[in-house]
């Protein structure tokens, strides 16, 4: 028999396709990885990092009960601390996961580097003035004295976290970012970096703005402690707190936030929206006078 | 003390009494709301056509099934409730590489390479909910949210190995922070009693209905979560995870009023 004639096939080829009924649209589900092929970039492997006791070694004893009370004043500062508290924030507002995240100034890794050297030569910080700033200028409050049960309740909590942990070394995750490398990538660049507060709005309003809220005022309780916390306002951190400078404000952010999230905002993003949160009114850093505090009112 | 003093001032303290009362006395429900509520029972109770009543699975007061694993709705938030019949009612979006029949000039058409531009609407598969859902219409969605809402509900604590409602409890409230996991009650609220629309209560749940949940978001069923906070969760939960979590939120006591 006489071979068909290419052209013939290809007219032939052609009829069938376009007389096929159409496939279906494709499924969006057979794009989505299967559970065991999806890849996650992890913050920390557990390996790499301190882990801290578990809350039911905390010891039976009057020591544990300090120990407690200080777990208790970390995680409901306004409540437990109230007479050295000026705003409502809790210090496990921002040491995440009760002061043990890795990349949110975990309390196991500050605990063995005190007391160290200040910033102004021949002086020393110890653990118990460097709990007092954050009082004073995080909470917006009083440093509480060195002999009062706050203090000595916080002291015992940072102590029985680091159980275990090397005294005056560097460990991973210490600070707001102190990995340097994401997945191989250097996480900060050397030029300085532009801050734009209108672009970080826009994250803002995206990523942030449904927990803390389209006016960063955050999310209250029925018992007017605050679900997430305040960005900005009367009740938020002071001027004087590390977060009020961009720089630690945009570190913390790309550790840790979206929460859950941490390192999913690319540096330009985390340094745009920490512009944004701090373009906002706050309470004034305590150590200004007042007419530096009229100057940036005026501002 | 003039006669016209005393008359005033008793004027005064009748408009101050007024004013007292009413901001004592609890606002009152707009009457199409009770309207939307008693709408959404007749169609929970009884069902229309080829749409089941809810009751059947969801219980007669919408405390859920804790054998089978239906999900209690009573008390659950108003928007979360619409948001849901309307995920499970949406068809996925149509993807993949596009070809166009005749190749057409796109150098003038305006792009928006915005980042945030391109989130989709969030997706909620089920072989049961979606056919239902998808014969619901608007109102009908708008009613059974409006009813459940305002169901109360008073949550049976189930029992668990102690051991297990430990770990569950370290997950609750600290939870897995050397993976950069925050707990639940971070954003679901203490003892999980939910914050507002988009993080719903997930206490009184039984446990079946949470570890199950917990797979469709690992394996994708799910993504109608915001921002992708709660998928990013939940694919660090190895099955141990879920276990713990499930029973420590099944244990914990709970109570919502009706409206």
């Amino acid at each position: 028999m006489k071979p068909a004639h290419p052209g013939w096939l290809l007219l032939l080829g052609t009829v069938v396709a376009l007389a096929a009924p159409k496939p279906d649209a494709p499924d969006a589900y057979l794009n989505v990885p299967a559970a065991g092929n999806i890849v996650a970039v992890p913050i920390s492997t557990p390996g790499d990092v301190f882990l801290p006791p578990p809350i039911i070694d905390i010891p039976q004893d009057k020591a544990g009960d300090m120990i407690k009370l200080g777990r208790l004043i970390f995680t409901d500062t306004p409540r437990y601390a109230r007479r050295f508290t000026g705003n409502a924030l809790s210090c496990s507002n921002c040491h995440l996961s009760e002061g043990r995240k890795p990349g949110a100034a975990p309390l196991w890794a500050a605990w063995g580097m005190y007391p160290m050297p200040s910033a102004q030569p021949g002086e020393v910080w110890s653990f118990e003035s460097r709990i007092q700033g954050c009082f004073r200028y995080s909470q917006n409050g009083q440093g509480p004295q060195l002999d009062s049960p706050e203090m000595t309740a916080l002291v015992a909590y940072a102590q029985w976290l680091s159980t275990g942990a090397p005294a005056r070394t560097e460990l991973a995750g210490r600070g707001m970012f102190q990995q340097e490398t994401l997945a191989g990538r250097a996480l900060t660049s050397a030029s300085k970096p532009v801050y734009s507060a209108s672009h970080g709005q826009k994250i803002y309003q995206f990523q942030c703005a449904v927990c803390h809220g389209a006016d960063g005022l955050g999310v209250m309780r029925k018992d007017n402690s605050y679900q997430f916390p305040p960005l900005w306002g009367q009740a938020s951190y002071g001027g004087g707190s590390a977060l009020a400078q961009v720089s630690k404000l945009a570190l913390f952010v790309r550790a840790n936030m979206p929460l859950g999230r941490g390192g999913s905002l690319s540096e330009t993003e985390a340094n745009d929206v920490a512009a944004y949160i701090l373009s906002k009114p706050r309470p004034p850093d305590p150590r200004t006078g007042w007419r530096q505090r009229w100057r940036e009112a005026r501002r | 003390m003039k006669l016209n003093t005393k008359i005033g001032l008793g004027v005064i303290a009748l408009i101050g009494a007024g004013i007292a009362l009413a901001l004592y006395l609890p606002p009152r429900t707009p009457p199409e709301i009770i309207e939307a509520r008693q709408l959404g029972a007749k169609l929970a109770q009884q069902g229309r056509g080829n749409i089941p009543a809810c009751m059947t699975c969801h219980g007669a007061h919408g405390e859920g099934n804790a054998a089978a694993g239906f999900p209690r709705l009573a008390g659950l938030d108003v928007g979360y409730l619409t948001r849901q019949l309307q995920d499970f009612a949406r068809e996925a979006p149509q993807t993949g590489a596009h070809f166009d029949p005749v190749s057409r000039d796109y150098s003038k058409t305006p792009r928006i390479n915005l980042p945030y531009s391109i989130l989709t609407p969030g997706l909620r598969r089920d072989p049961v909910m979606s056919p239902i859902a998808k014969s619901l219409k608007p109102a009908d969605i708008e009613q059974l949210a409006q009813y459940f809402s305002a169901l109360g509900l008073t949550a049976k604590p189930l029992p668990g190995d102690p051991e297990t409602l430990d770990r569950g409890e370290d997950l609750a409230l600290r939870g897995k922070p050397e993976y950069g996991v925050p707990g639940c009650f971070s954003c679901h609220g203490q003892n999980a009693v939910g914050v507002g629309a988009i993080f719903p209560s997930l206490a009184g749940q039984p446990p079946q209905y949470i570890i199950e949940q917990l797979n469709r978001w690992q394996a994708g069923a799910r993504d109608n979560d915001e921002n992708g906070l709660m998928r990013a969760v939940a694919e660090w939960m190895t099955d141990g995870d879920k276990h713990s979590i499930a029973a420590y939120l099944a244990n914990l006591s709970y109570q919502v009023p009706a409206k």
